[in-house]
C-alpha cells in the first residue's frame, strides 16, 4: 500500500518493523546527554532582570538583590556573568547559563555598552566554531552559543529610549531577541496595551528581527502560534520568588498594601505566556534556530573570510580578538584549500573584528 | 473703595483676587508622572499621558523644557503654578550633558533677573520665571541612585530647591519603599546632595533650646520621608476621590498611609509656597548673584557659549544616526 505525499512515495510496510522506535533510542540518547540552554539576560539594574530568571525556571539560579542591601555599588562599566546549573525534570537533565550583564545602560554616558554584550555572543559563536574545524574535535563539542536574550525594557508607557533602540537593533542581528516589559505590574491594563502598541510600532519602524521569526518549513499550527505570539510580544510580566496567600491558596505573586497579583494569573500578567513560550513550545526552537541561523550566518561570514585571507591577493593581516591570543595573528601564506586548515587544530586564524 | 467693609475684608479679597504664584521644575526620565503629577495636583486633566506616546516635538530626543500655566484654586484663593517640565531628560546615549542644560536653563533666568536687578530706569517688574522648587523622579529600582541621578541632583541641588520624588510608588511593596528610601538617602548623603531642608525654620529659637512646638516636630518628620513616595492618580471615584485604578486595587493617592502625595500637596500649594520664593530669592539666587558677580562684573556674554553647546549637540545627534 503506497502513498503520495508531495511528490515522494510513501509505502507502508506490510507487517510491523519497528523503526518507529527510533524515536525514543533518540529520547533516551538526549536524555543521557542532557540539553544545554544559554539565556543571557539585558536591561539596566533594577528591572527585575535576575527575579525573573529565578521565577521562570523556579529555582535560585542568580543572586537578586532586589529585597537585600546590594553590598557592591552600581557597575561602572557593562560585564558579562555567567552562572550555570543543572536543573533536572522527570530525568530530563537541562543545563543552564544564565548570562547577566551588570552594568548595562547605568551609565551617564552608554555609547558602546552594548559591545560587550556582542562581543560575548559572537566569541562563542567564534570558539565552537574553532571546535567544530579542528581535525580531532570532541565527540560532543560543549554548546555555550546564547540561544535567547530576554531584553527588559523599563515600564514607561513612552518610546524606547535611544540606548534600547540601538541595543535591540544589534542584538537582534545576532541571536533570537524576546523583549519583555519589566514589572508591569505597575500599568494598569489600558497603559499596558497601549504601551504594547507603540513598542511594537517601533519594533517595526526600526525594523528589528524579533524572534519568533518565519520559515517555510513550519506547519500551519505552528506558524498559527507564532502569529499570536508575535501579537503577544513584548510580554508584559513580572517576577516574584516569593510566595503570598490570595484567597487561602499560597501563589507565587507580589503583596503590597492596596492588592496582591498572583503573577500566574494570566489577566494580571504574562509571566505564564513567557514561561511557557520559552520553555514548553519553543525551547527546542529557541536552540535550533540559534545553531541553524544565527551561527551559520557566523560561520559563513568567517569562512568566506578565510578563504579570501588564504587567498594571494588578500589584504593586510587581520586583527585578532582578544579571545584568540594563543592563535596566530596572520594566516600562514600559500593555503589553497580549506582542508589544509583543518590539519592545523589548535591555531584558530580568524579575522573577526572587520566583521564585528 | 467701598468702606462699608472691613480692612480685613478688603484685604482678603485683594489677597484672593491677586492670588498666589509658584514656579516647579519637574526633572525626571520620560514615563516617570511628571504629567501625571500636575493632573493630580490641578485634578484635571491638563495633559493627556496615555495617548501622548509619540514624539510630536520631532526633535529626535534633545532634552527640552517645556513650560506650562495652571491655575489650581484650592479653597478659592487661586494658585498660578508655572510648570516647567523635561521632556527626553535621560534619553539619549550620552547623557552627560542633561546637567548642563537643566543649569543652563536655571541660571539663565537668574541672569535674566539679574540684569534686569542693575538697570538704572526699572520701570517695570519683571516677569519672575525663577524656579522656586525643583521635583526630581527618581526611578525606583532598589539599587538606590545611579550615576545619571547623583550627578544631576548634585548640579541641581546647588541652584535650586530640591526636592527627591520616588515616582510610580504603586509598583512597590512597603518593604521595597522602605529599603528604596534607605538607599537613596544613603546616596544623598554619601553624595553631599543639597536636598531642600524642611528643618530649617529656627531663626526663633536660641541655640541648646529644643523648640518642641507642633510644627517642628511635623518638619521633622516631612523631612524623614524624603523621597517623597508619590502615585498618580488616573481616575476619578463617584465620591470624588483621586484615586489610581489597575488591575488589582484602586489606591486613594490622597490617603497618607498609600504615599506622601498629600503631603507633598501641602508643601507645594499650601505651607512652603513662600517658604520656596524666599529661600530661592535669599538663598540660591542670592549664591548665584555673588559668584557670578565676583567672577565676572561686566554682564556676561552668553553668546559664544551657547554656539559651541549647541555645534556639540549638533554632532551627537549625527553621531548617533550614524551608529543606525
Amino acid at each position: 500500500m503506497s502513498t503520495t505525499v508531495d511528490g515522494i512515495q510513501f509505502s507502508q510496510p506490510s507487517k510491523y518493523v519497528g523503526f518507529d522506535t527510533i524515536t525514543t533510542q533518540i529520547e533516551n540518547r538526549l536524555l543521557k546527554k542532557g540539553f544545554q540552554f544559554n539565556v543571557m539576560v539585558v536591561g539596566r539594574s533594577g528591572l527585575g532582570k535576575s527575579t525573573l530568571v529565578n521565577t521562570l525556571f523556579s529555582s535560585k539560579l542568580t543572586e537578586s538583590n532586589g529585597r537585600k542591601l546590594p553590598t557592591e555599588p552600581i557597575e561602572k562599566t557593562t560585564s558579562i556573568q555567567v552562572s550555570s546549573h543543572t536543573l533536572i525534570e522527570n530525568n530530563v537533565r537541562l543545563n543552564i547559563n544564565v548570562i547577566d550583564t551588570p552594568g548595562f545602560g547605568d551609565q551617564i554616558n552608554n555609547e558602546k555598552c552594548w559591545e560587550p554584550l556582542v562581543k560575548y555572543i559572537k566569541e562563542q559563536h567564534s570558539q565552537y566554531l574553532r571546535k567544530e574545524l579542528t581535525a580531532q574535535r570532541e565527540r560532543n563539542i560543549p554548546d555555550s552559543r546564547v540561544h535567547c536574550v530576554l531584553y527588559f525594557i523599563a515600564p514607561t508607557g513612552k518610546k524606547l529610549k535611544q540606548l534600547d533602540i540601538v541595543a535591540l537593533k544589534k542584538l537582534s542581528e545576532i541571536a533570537n531577541v524576546v523583549p519583555v516589559i519589566a514589572k508591569s505590574d505597575s500599568l494598569t491594563l489600558e497603559e499596558r496595551a497601549e504601551f504594547k502598541k507603540v513598542l511594537q510600532n517601533e519594533f517595526i519602524n526600526y525594523n528589528f528581527n524579533i524572534y519568533p521569526y518565519d520559515s517555510e518549513d513550519l506547519y500551519d499550527e505552528e506558524r498559527q502560534l507564532n502569529e499570536d505570539i508575535k501579537s503577544l510580544i513584548p510580554f508584559a510580566i513580572a517576577g516574584s520568588e516569593q510566595e503570598i496567600e490570595i484567597n487561602g491558596e499560597r501563589v507565587r505573586g507580589r503583596k503590597s498594601r492596596w492588592g496582591a497579583i498572583n503573577i500566574e494569573d494570566v489577566s494580571q500578567c504574562e509571566f505564564v505566556f513567557l514561561r511557557d513560550f520559552l520553555t514548553r513550545t519553543h525551547l527546542q526552537d529557541l536552540i535550533e534556530t540559534t545553531a541553524l541561523t544565527h551561527y551559520e550566518t557566523f560561520r559563513s561570514k568567517q569562512l568566506i573570510a578565510l578563504k579570501e585571507n588564504a587567498n594571494p591577493n588578500r589584504q593586510s593581516a587581520p586583527i585578532q580578538t582578544q579571545s584568540q591570543t594563543q592563535s596566530q595573528p596572520q594566516p600562514p601564506t600559500a593555503q589553497p584549500s580549506q582542508q589544509d586548515l583543518k590539519s592545523q587544530p589548535s591555531q584558530g586564524v580568524f579575522p573577526p573584528t572587520s566583521l564585528l | 473703595m467701598c468702606f462699608q467693609f472691613t480692612a480685613e475684608e478688603i484685604r482678603q479679597r485683594k489677597f484672593t483676587k491677586r492670588g498666589l504664584s509658584l514656579n516647579v521644575l519637574l526633572v525626571g526620565e520620560n514615563g516617570t508622572g511628571k504629567k501625571t503629577f500636575i493632573n493630580t495636583l490641578s485634578n484635571r486633566n491638563y495633559f493627556n499621558t496615555i495617548s501622548e506616546t509619540v514624539d510630536h516635538s520631532g526633535n529626535g530626543g534633545k532634552l527640552e523644557i517645556s513650560e506650562h500655566t495652571i491655575i489650581i484654586d484650592p479653597n478659592a484663593i487661586p494658585i498660578k503654578l508655572n510648570v516647567f517640565i523635561t521632556e527626553n531628560f535621560g534619553f539619549n546615549l550620552e547623557n552627560s550633558s542633561n546637567a548642563t542644560t537643566l543649569i543652563k536653563y536655571i541660571e539663565n533666568e537668574y541672569d535674566r533677573i539679574l540684569k534686569h536687578e542693575r538697570l538704572i530706569e526699572r520701570t517695570h517688574n519683571p516677569i519672575d520665571k525663577r524656579i522656586h522648587v525643583a521635583l526630581y523622579f527618581i526611578i525606583p529600582t532598589g539599587k538606590g541612585l545611579n550615576d545619571f541621578d547623583i550627578e544631576n541632583m548634585k548640579k541641581l541641588g546647588q541652584r535650586v530647591n530640591l526636592i527627591p520624588v520616588i515616582s510610580k510608588s504603586d509598583g512597590l511593596t512597603e518593604e521595597e519603599l522602605r529599603l528604596n528610601k534607605d538607599l537613596i538617602n544613603k546616596a544623598i548623603f554619601e553624595n553631599n546632595i543639597e536636598v531642600f531642608n524642611f528643618t530649617n525654620d529656627e531663626e526663633d529659637s536660641f541655640p541648646g533650646e529644643e523648640d518642641e512646638s507642633e510644627d517642628n516636630i511635623f518638619m521633622k518628620t516631612l523631612q524623614e520621608k524624603i523621597p517623597f513616595a508619590v502615585i498618580g492618580a488616573n481616575s476619578v471615584t463617584d465620591e470624588g476621590h483621586q484615586v489610581r485604578t489597575n488591575s488589582f486595587a484602586v489606591i486613594d493617592v490622597n490617603d497618607e498611609t498609600n504615599c506622601d502625595y498629600k503631603l507633598l500637596r501641602n508643601v507645594l500649594l499650601g505651607s512652603h509656597i513662600e517658604e520656596f520664593k524666599d529661600t530661592t530669592n535669599n538663598g540660591k539666587y542670592e549664591d548665584y548673584r555673588v559668584q557670578s558677580l565676583t567672577f565676572n562684573p561686566n554682564e556676561i556674554n552668553k553668546l559664544p557659549q551657547l554656539k559651541i553647546y549647541n555645534a556639540l549637540r549638533e554632532e551627537e545627534r549625527r553621531n548617533f544616526s550614524n551608529i543606525l
